[in-house]
């Protein structure tokens, strides 16, 4: 689905992501993780092309066998929505708060479907439901919603279109921890269902495990280390994924820690 | 000795007809870390608010923190520090007439290299940096209480680690009390000694942290909790 070939993002001044190689297969989960700074959300722009103008950009990145660095801006917008959506850290600044809701949702509708009026509202409003918010929505401002429901918004935009890819840029970093929760499990259920694949990006490692099969390490701009999650957080090889995992560990919960929470464990 | 102190505190502000606060009372003693936790629109924030005088109370009784003793932190660095200002400066301005040695060991304590940041403005390093240069502006003046709303929510989980051992140095060192206001229960496992869970502006539950954590009582102490498991 996506394969990324030695990857290479710099500044006039420096280089930033040094020679990455990464891949998706069709409907595979996928994590990269690295802390602020690591050139996470750099790949991200690069795969979406909407990397700021004086960053420059070398290597492969195919999308279904085609090199989108390669492709003008218009091929490459033709794409987003239905071949590849993205979702990201910050709802607010991701919609446009000049329209409403159900304006927001059904852009990529406007943009690559013929549909009447009719049909996009229909569409828009089985989206809703979808995500989990209710039509009374479609008519507000994003302003007048809160973070955890605009994320959920930006979720029904993003899959409306029905992507074959679905690129969720720390997409609960910004959200309080029972409402990090609910994103998460509607992002693997709504993608599973639709069969399409996600890279997601995160520093934590506990969000990453309950999202990707398979994960990238990304540490100054290198990947350090790749494999499939379990044996990762299992058994780590690189120092770097190791602080992260006990960084990650630390801070959360374990199971010895409740006697009677509501799990039952 | 009460730091601070809430007694049956109600906030109503005037759009609204719920309360944002409805009876809550929390006392902060000497020495002692209190975490204040729950949801984005729990109450958490109003009640630091008035606990630090910035808002008043619709009814009950308050003693607030005393501004001379209580550092402050805040969720977002990047607007909390000013950009104009270099590092050394605005950890300077947390207590005036402060030596360069003195600055130096309050960016030491958060794990700060001063030689690489001293000169540097906020611009220039990182998110998780700028909010330990904003814990050295607060902590130079060795305050008797920090309070902090969502000290680590913006923060990457190595830049947390830091923050959390800053914090738990600071009051093993010398006892320095917190109230600290979180909505990651797994934080303020490491970082309090009572905690407080709001729900709707209502304490739900409140306690001993390691009490409430392994037999929460309330449902919505559960979900907290469940939401912060690995």
């Amino acid at each position: 689905m996506i394969d990324i070939k030695n990857l290479v993002i710099s500044t006039p001044s420096q280089e930033i992501v040094h020679g990455v190689d990464l891949h998706i297969d069709k409907a595979e989960r996928v994590g990269l993780i690295g802390a602020s700074g690591s050139g996470k959300s750099l790949i991200v722009q690069a795969i979406l092309g909407i990397l700021p103008p004086s960053m420059s950009v070398q290597g492969e990145i195919f999308v279904n066998s085609r090199n989108v660095l390669q492709m003008s801006d218009t091929e490459r917008a033709s794409m987003r929505g239905t071949v590849m959506s993205a979702v990201f850290q910050n709802p607010m600044t991701a919609l446009n708060p000049m329209v409403t809701v159900e304006k927001n949702i059904e852009l990529p509708l406007k943009m690559h479907y013929s549909l009447s009026r009719d049909e996009r509202h229909s569409r828009v409003e089985e989206a809703l439901t979808h995500v989990g918010l209710e039509r009374e929505i479609m008519s507000r401002y994003p302003s007048q919603i809160s973070g955890g429901q605009a994320q959920r918004v930006a979720i029904a935009e993003a899959l409306i279109g029905h992507p074959q890819v679905l690129i969720a840029d720390e997409p609960t970093t910004a959200l309080d921890s029972i409402v990090q929760q609910g994103i998460i499990n509607l992002l693997v259920q709504r993608t599973e269902h639709q069969g399409a694949a996600v890279l997601f990006t995160s520093h934590d490692f506990s969000v990453i495990s309950r999202v990707a099969q398979r994960c990238y390490v990304i540490n100054n701009g290198e990947i350090v280390e790749e494999g499939d999650l379990e044996s990762i957080i299992n058994s780590p090889h690189h120092d770097y994924t190791v602080q992260l995992i006990e960084a990650a560990r630390d801070i959360a919960i374990s199971g010895n820690d409740t006697v009677d929470s509501s799990r039952g464990e | 000795m009460a730091l601070i102190e809430l007694r049956n505190v109600r906030k109503v502000f005037p759009t609204t007809q719920t309360p944002a606060l409805d009876n809550v009372s929390v006392t902060v003693h000497e020495g002692e870390r209190v975490a204040v936790v729950g949801q984005s629109g729990s109450g958490k924030t109003t009640l630091l608010n008035i606990a630090l005088g910035f808002t008043s109370a619709t009814s009950g009784a308050v003693q607030t923190a005393d501004p001379h003793t209580t550092g402050l932190v805040f969720q977002n660095p990047i607007t909390s520090l000013d950009p104009r200002w270099k590092v050394c400066d605005i950890v300077r301005e947390g207590k005036s007439g402060s030596s360069y040695e003195e600055v130096r060991e309050a960016l030491e304590n958060v794990s700060l290299d001063p030689d690489v940041v001293m000169d540097r403005y906020i611009s220039d390093i990182s998110g998780g940096q700028a909010q330990r240069v904003a814990i050295a502006r607060a902590l130079i003046s060795e305050p008797k209480l920090l309070v902090a709303d969502e000290p680590v929510s913006a923060v990457d989980v190595l830049g947390k680690q830091y923050i959390i051992d800053t914090f738990q140095h600071a009051h093993e060192e010398r006892g320095l009390a917190m109230l600290i206001v979180l909505h990651d229960l797994g934080v303020a496992q490491k970082l309090s000694d009572t905690i407080v869970v709001m729900h709707e502006g209502k304490i739900v539950e409140h306690g001993d942290t390691q009490q409430v954590l392994t037999h929460p009582e309330h449902s919505y102490t559960k979900k907290l909790i469940e939401a912060a498991r690995w």
